[in-house]
């Protein structure tokens, strides 16, 4: 399987309205679950504070990976968000996020879908793969990217 | 010169993964051997074993929770760091052991 069958783009956005971390977690956290990835948003997103509690998701180079693995996610997913403003996130780097990458992991036994996350997670590790994914403007070049990704 | 490394978080999808990557990236540049065990939601993968142990100059822990099977470094000069350490600079986190090693 690669990671360009699982891009959705019910949760790609390519120019996204949020002024901070809340309204990110509140806005992705509804298109979650309005693509039906999630069967309950306020658990979700209550589990996405939590997680962020335990240290800041802001990994760097403006992306910042929020994320909940929980009952309440249906299948595994995640979202492809550029931001129209860079907002503050605690990150490694202390420079503001401009893209957001928000999983969902589901409790459940189907590694192969977590494997895609956690590829998709190592993936932004890669410069290049990272600046194409930031830079894309289109689904097409989204899924380009990520097909053209090799396996390490 | 060959590092084993163990990576772990905690939800374990994602910053296993990407310090894991991180140190297999800042190693290769460094041109020095390294092997990573990664402790995530989908179990253990590249498990240092006794024979990797065995051949270990030093050992890197890169985990905010308690890792599985940590008596197995006993013998090998280990250093602990958060997983984001590697995250955001994994060639310091090499270096840092190797400074130690001496």
């Amino acid at each position: 399987m690669n990671i360009a069958e699982m891009v959705d783009e019910r949760l790609v956005s390519f120019g996204f309205e949020a002024r901070n971390k809340d309204e990110i977690f509140e806005g992705l956290g509804k298109m979650m679950y309005q693509a039906g990835k999630v069967t309950d948003l306020d658990q979700y997103v209550k589990g996405l504070y939590e997680r962020e509690a335990e240290f800041p998701t802001g990994v760097g180079n403006g992306i910042a990976i929020p994320h909940c693995k929980s009952d309440c996610v249906k299948e595994a997913a995640f979202t492809l968000v550029k931001l129209k403003h860079p907002v503050e996130w605690e990150s490694l780097d202390d420079l503001p996020v401009d893209y957001v990458i928000m999983l969902a992991a589901p409790n459940t036994s189907d590694n192969v879908h977590l494997e895609m996350l956690s590829k998709l997670a190592a993936s932004l590790m890669d410069d290049d793969f990272r600046n194409g994914l930031k830079d894309a403007t289109d689904i097409d070049q989204i899924i380009n990217i990520f097909k053209q990704k090799k396996e390490d | 010169m060959y590092l084993v490394a163990v990576c772990s978080c905690p939800v374990g999808i994602a910053h296993t993964y990407m310090a894991a990557a991180n140190l297999k990236k800042a190693a290769k540049k460094k041109g020095i051997e390294i092997k990573v065990e990664t402790q995530g939601a989908t179990g253990v993968e590249d498990e240092i074993t006794k024979e990797d142990i065995a051949r270990a100059d030093g050992a890197i822990i890169a985990s905010d929770v308690k890792i599985k099977g940590m008596d197995r470094f006993e013998s090998v000069p280990t250093m602990s760091f958060k997983v984001s350490e590697p995250i955001k600079n994994a060639e310091a986190v090499i270096e840092e052991l190797m400074e130690a090693l001496g």
